[in-house]
């Protein structure tokens, strides 16, 4: 009943505040921070966490369902919303100490605080391990050198979850994460990338140049940040299929409204059973595609491990996105190449889907090590 | 501030279609929604809750499947809600309607009611004023703005067709609000994730101290007749018309549904 | 003798068309079977307002006047219409569905304890030598269904009527009988009326509008008669794309399927040709009349009115029409 009144929400929502502005965000390549300011109004920030953060204390299906329904609008507002709950506020949640909660989670949940992740550099992105940025133990502090490229929300957050080697001889094992406010001094943030798609994302090169931060920065124990960053990525896939799903389930949607009553040869395309094969065909992948999902989200709520459902759901749906994208321009035809039409911009928006927070090729790497390592 | 609500669950009637082989209504699938005149109260009184503090109560007479609408109130932030169903009260027109609400209220504190102007089902606009008149209270209908509240004074805006007027008022007041007045929040997951820990109050016929004889068909003094789908307008074939016969016969079309502003 | 009552609204002092409608219609259709009585609260009492009345055929004018009735206040207006029914005992007290009328039927209804119907289109009067009954049509559910309501039991039956529906006759010959009664209402309102601010139109939103008057190629050049007739009439202007690609007109006046989608009670297009792009915004209108000089455009397949005809002469004697119209409030 909850959830479904959150989707009843999130559905009205999605429709009034992020559809309209969809276009312009893309056309314009501008941030959404009106969206994200009544995303924080109406408590869209802080699902899956505990009331006592400020959190809404929902589920994960609350928080994937609103993933879902926003990205089927909006790309770009889905990638901001995922990996601000996902890859900073999840972390903290999980690994981070009372004072760290209280100091961070209660405003990230409310969304004072937006957050971002950053993990990947120039030299590790499948090969998350190489990590070059150090941060070196001075005593009552620690010194931050490096740099992260591809920082989704980059420029907007308040706080980065940031990792970094505190002992390179450990190699995985000296991996640490950090919580780094922005604005510090030595902290800078890069130019904004101009990208194929969710182009009003906000992706830059963060850059730390002797950034002091104090050891309460520490986010879990020394050498934990690979199995934070891990652990946290996997609960992101999860994000990142709903948001493939949602444009799967938009595209879709915009062709088969648009075949109803496109009519030529004196008849609806709909007629012709050729286009009713291929919606068929699409219908079916889609409702696997939710199913994958919805069972990684289903893991996740019942306290299972959701590694290897996660990846699945990822690897699925984002390859769904894409080739539905792509069927329902090509079943649009002229009009669907037309930017006016938007449905261009669902593939464009879903091929990221396939690469971010671990590639497809990644996603295969996690299946196949949990079925041959058992 | 004690401001009740009064709250209608009625069916989307702008999804309503009239099969136009048997000229019935096609009532399957119809949503059931908040009266958005009513919602427009709603939202007013959440606004002046954060201004002046207090409580908002809504009130809402109708079958217990109403009880879903109420979880939306609450999942916008009311208080507290009431909900008065018996199958005593069915059949009962504006007047016992209203008779029925105005007992209930009665029994309750308030400052300030809202009603919604009208409901789009019954389409009457009358039970605000009837529940008015029994309570012996003022009324200002078909609000355009609330401005502001200074100690027991309300100051607002009315709407008639030719003006505007800005009123003060002594409370305790019934206003009447408009959909047009303005965008109700959405519901927010903060409030949705409890609403359904909130209790909604059933009053029952036997709950009231009310004469049987005003409620339901017995107490309604209108009755309804009969009732007629709107006759659907065939599509009239194409006709060539000389310039001056189109723009009469086009003003005579339009006619009914001009807005017409004095000079 | 059974007695058919009609308050008459008047507005800043002006009078407003609904009451001499109503007394038109009742007049025609009670004949010499029932006295027609108006009752006109005001400030201040002019001779053509009773001649109206008189004209229209009211066989008695009940007048109260006084300065606390200048302008509508509910406390003030029912006080003296219900003391003035329940004097008078009326069969039937008709009222415009006016927002005073809708303001003032059911306070008093509620305290006189009778029944009112609201907003009806169609009147019917049943005489016979024991009562005079009311069958009132009023629309519901949203105007998609239509009930006949009656009030067997209890007086006066009241209905509020829809201005517009019926109209002014006025050649009745006979002077009314005027019947002055006393403004007595001891207890003060606890309304004030602070200020007055004329009406000044809103933007208002297309997907809002109950009337729609849309262009396309074929009056592209039309536009400021379009304009016109739609703030004459309340209503919206709206363009099919050929008219925004022009830049006639900005793109939120756009209809179609890379604009907006509406919905209103008429929708006028002139000189649109009906393609998909276009009509697929607007196909849910209630009642969609369409202009066009050519009889095979798509949209006459969609339209409930369909006129071969030139817009571009028809729309500038449309808005004559208009402007010609005899005006009360």
């Amino acid at each position: 009943m909850k959830n479904e009144l959150l989707v009843k929400m999130v559905e009205e929502f999605a429709l009034n505040v992020v559809k309209p502005r969809a276009r312009e965000i893309d056309e314009t390549e501008s941030f959404p921070l009106d969206t994200v300011k009544e995303m924080a109004k109406y408590g869209l920030m802080g699902l899956p966490f505990s009331t006592e953060f400020n959190g809404v204390g929902a589920d994960t299906k609350a928080y994937i369902d609103t993933i879902r329904i926003i990205s089927k609008y909006c790309a770009t507002t889905g990638t901001i919303l995922s990996a601000h709950t996902s890859l900073c506020s999840h972390p903290i949640n999980q690994y981070g100490t009372v004072p760290q909660k209280e100091k961070y989670l209660t405003k990230l949940n409310t969304g004072e605080y937006l957050g971002a992740f950053g993990l990947t550099e120039a030299g590790a992105g499948t090969d998350a391990s190489r990590q070059q940025t150090k941060a070196v133990d001075c005593g009552d502090y620690y010194e931050i050198t490096g740099s992260k490229i591809f920082i989704t929300n980059a420029g907007y957050a308040d706080v980065y979850i940031i990792f970094a080697m505190t002992n390179a001889e450990l190699g995985l094992k000296g991996i640490s994460a950090f919580i780094i406010e922005k604005d510090l001094k030595g902290f800078t943030i890069g130019p904004k990338e101009k990208k194929m798609g969710i182009r009003g994302s906000s992706t830059c090169e963060l850059i730390f140049d002797k950034v002091q931060i104090p050891k309460t920065q520490l986010l879990g124990k020394v050498g934990e940040g690979f199995k934070i960053a891990m652990t946290t990525l996997d609960g992101g896939r999860i994000g990142i299929a709903a948001q493939a799903q949602g444009i799967a389930e938009s595209a879709f949607e915009k062709a088969v409204s648009y075949v109803k009553t496109r009519t030529q040869f004196g008849k609806p395309i709909a007629a012709f059973q050729h286009t009713q094969f291929v919606i068929a065909d699409l219908k079916t992948q889609i409702e696997a595609g939710r199913l994958l999902l919805y069972k990684a989200v289903e893991d996740k709520d019942n306290n299972l491990s959701y590694t290897e459902s996660a990846a699945m759901a990822k690897l699925f749906c984002s390859r769904l996105a894409v080739e539905v994208a792509d069927s329902a321009i090509q079943l649009m035809g002229g009009y669907g190449y037309i930017r006016d039409y938007e449905v261009e911009r669902y593939l464009r928006d879903a091929k990221i889907t396939e690469i971010y927070e671990g590639t497809s090729e990644v996603q295969r790497m996690v299946i196949a090590g949990k079925v041959l390592r058992s | 501030m004690n401001i009740i609500v009064l709250v209608k669950q009625v069916p989307d009637t702008t999804e309503i279609k009239i099969d136009k082989e048997t000229n019935t209504l096609i009532r399957v699938g119809i949503p059931n929604i908040i009266n958005p005149d009513d919602l427009a109260g709603v939202e007013e009184a959440l606004k002046l809750k954060s201004l002046y503090g207090g409580t908002v109560t809504t009130i809402t007479m109708g079958p217990l499947q109403a009880e879903s609408m109420i979880r939306e109130l609450y999942a916008r932030g009311i208080d507290d809600a009431y909900l008065l169903s018996d199958k005593r009260f069915a059949g009962s027109d504006t007047w016992a309607t209203s008779k029925i609400l105005s007992t209930f209220i009665k029994t309750l504190e308030y400052d300030l009611i809202i009603a919604g102007y009208q409901a789009i089902d019954g389409d009457t606009a009358q039970v605000g004023p009837q529940i008015a008149e029994f309570l012996n209270i003022p009324q200002v209908t078909h609000l355009k703005q609330i401005k502001k509240i200074e100690g027991n004074q309300i100051f607002l805006d009315k709407a008639y067709e030719h003006e505007t007027q800005t009123l003060s008022v002594e409370l305790p007041l019934l206003v009447t609000t408009l959909k047009a007045m303005n965008t109700p929040r959405y519901m927010d997951a903060f409030h949705i994730w409890t609403a359904f820990d909130k209790e909604v109050k059933i009053i029952k016929f036997d709950d009231l101290d009310i004469d049987p004889r005003y409620i339901g068909l017995a107490g309604s003094p209108t009755r309804v007749k009969k009732t007629y789908t709107k006759q659907v307008v065939p599509k009239s074939p194409k006709e060539v018309l000389e310039p001056k016969d189109a723009a009469k016969k086009i003003f005579k079309l339009i006619y009914p549904y001009m807005e017409v502003k004095s000079q | 003798m059974k007695t058919c009552a009609i308050f008459v609204e008047q507005r800043n002092q002006k009078l407003c068309a609904i009451g001499l409608e109503l007394i038109s219609e009742s007049r025609r259709l009670l004949t010499d079977q029932a006295k027609v009585t108006a009752i006109f609260l005001t400030g201040q009492v002019e001779q053509s307002h009773l001649d109206d009345m008189s004209a229209c055929g009211a066989d008695e004018i009940i007048v109260v006047s006084d300065d606390k009735l200048i302008d509508y206040d509910t406390h003030y207006y029912s006080s003296v219409l219900s003391s003035i029914i329940e004097k008078h005992q009326f069969d039937v007290v008709l009222l415009g569905s006016t927002l005073i009328g809708r303001d003032l039927g059911p306070r008093i209804s509620a305290r006189v304890h009778t029944g009112l119907t609201a907003d009806a289109t169609i009147l019917e009067f049943n005489s016979t030598p024991e009562k005079l009954e009311l069958f009132a049509t009023r629309p519901a559910l949203g105007g998609n269904i239509f009930a006949t309501i009656i009030c067997p039991e209890t007086l006066p039956q009241m209905a509020t009527i829809r201005p517009g529906v019926f109209s002014i006759h006025m050649d009745c010959q006979k002077q009314a009988t005027i019947i002055n009664e006393i403004f007595d209402v001891k207890t003060p309102s606890k309304v004030k009326i602070l200020k007055k601010h004329p009406l000044i139109s809103d933007e208002k939103d297309l997907t809002k509008a109950r009337l729609i008057i849309a262009g396309g190629r074929g009056v592209v050049n039309m536009f400021d008669t379009l304009k016109d007739i739609a703030l004459l009439t309340g209503g919206e202007v709206a363009a099919s794309r050929a008219v925004i690609d022009a830049q006639i007109e900005p793109k939120d006046r756009q209809v179609g399927q890379t604009g907006i989608t509406v919905r209103p009670s008429v929708y006028l297009a002139s000189g649109i040709s009906g393609a998909i792009q276009h009509v697929s915004g607007m196909d849910k209108s209630e009642l969609i009349i369409a202009m066009n000089t050519d009889p095979d455009a798509l949209i006459f397949d969609i339209a409930d009115v369909s006129i071969v005809a030139d817009a571009k002469l028809v729309l500038p004697l449309l808005k004559e029409e208009i402007l010609s119209m005899k005006h009360y409030e």
